[in-house]
């Protein structure tokens, strides 16, 4: 499905900032849209896959937050990111994503200090709302 | 010095939304006039130094060089300038200084400087891990 598919493209994506630490990127920002795509097509394969593939999310976090570290919050803002903001600030927002229904997440910049916040944000900007996977879905929580 | 009126006008209407509160600190940290020789003479550096950093980091360097406004950052600047600073603080400082002076008087490429900067004064790196300690 191509829900599915995407989301491991995403997680492969953000894999690849391994490549690019300390320089600005808008690989970070197109994930963001990538990852909005996916819970926007098919939010519950959205959860799914976070829980399917775990393991891999983890190593995506690591990767977002070693890319992170690395950085200024160069911004990014051309025809590849229309959300504009700076690299960390995409690196918290897909913190916030990847760490899905905890609203646990790094905030490298100390800008999007709730997940509300972020959730507004990318409801304005996408036109999903976040919200609906902050809560766990019984049925997908493994037993 | 930076026209605190019209410095954010390229931001999309998403960042004026949304970073507004760094927007405002960093205009806060350019308007303050007491902060270069408090921070000078607390840490001793020139006010030369103190001052390039502070410009670098807050004013004409946030256009110059893309930088996007960080809430920690100011947060950390403010913090200094009013006598409340915390050791993580002076990393920023110290990294700000060196980066600005690789960039203004060595003519490094920004994130070439940044990087220097970074291996010898890792300040994200370092917040970062306090946060997550915490």
């Amino acid at each position: 499905m191509d829900a599915e598919k995407n989301f491991l493209k995403a997680l492969k994506s953000c894999n690849s900032l391994v490549n690019v630490k300390g320089e600005p990127s808008s690989i970070p920002c197109q994930t963001i849209e990538l990852l909005c795509g996916v819970a926007k097509e098919e939010y519950l394969a959205f959860r799914w896959s976070q829980f399917q593939y775990s393991v891999k999310v983890e190593e995506a976090l690591v990767a977002i937050d070693e890319y992170a570290r690395s950085c200024d919050n160069w911004r990014i803002y051309n025809q590849d990111c229309s959300l504009g903001f700076g690299v960390k600030d995409h690196c918290t927002i897909l913190s916030f994503l990847l760490n899905l229904p905890s609203s646990n997440y790094t905030n490298y910049t100390g800008n999007f200090n709730s997940a509300e916040i972020i959730c507004d944000l990318l409801q304005e900007w996408s036109g999903f709302d976040f919200r609906l996977l902050l809560t766990p879905s019984p049925e997908l929580i493994p037993h | 010095m930076t026209n605190n009126d019209d410095r954010w006008q390229h931001l999309n209407p998403y960042e004026r939304r949304y970073s507004l509160s760094a927007m405002q600190a960093y205009d806060e940290i350019m308007l303050r006039t007491t902060d270069v020789i408090e921070i000078s003479e607390r840490y001793q550096f020139s006010l030369e130094e103190i001052k390039r950093a502070k410009n670098f980091a807050f004013g004409d360097g946030v256009s110059s060089y893309e930088f996007s406004p960080s809430s920690d950052m100011a947060d950390a600047w403010l913090r200094m300038s009013s006598g409340k600073e915390t050791p993580l603080d002076e990393v920023l400082l110290r990294h700000e200084i060196y980066e600005s002076d690789l960039v203004i008087n060595q003519g490094l490429k920004q994130s070439d400087a940044h990087k220097l900067a970074q291996e010898k004064y890792p300040w994200s790196d370092l917040l970062v891990q306090s946060k997550k300690d915490n």
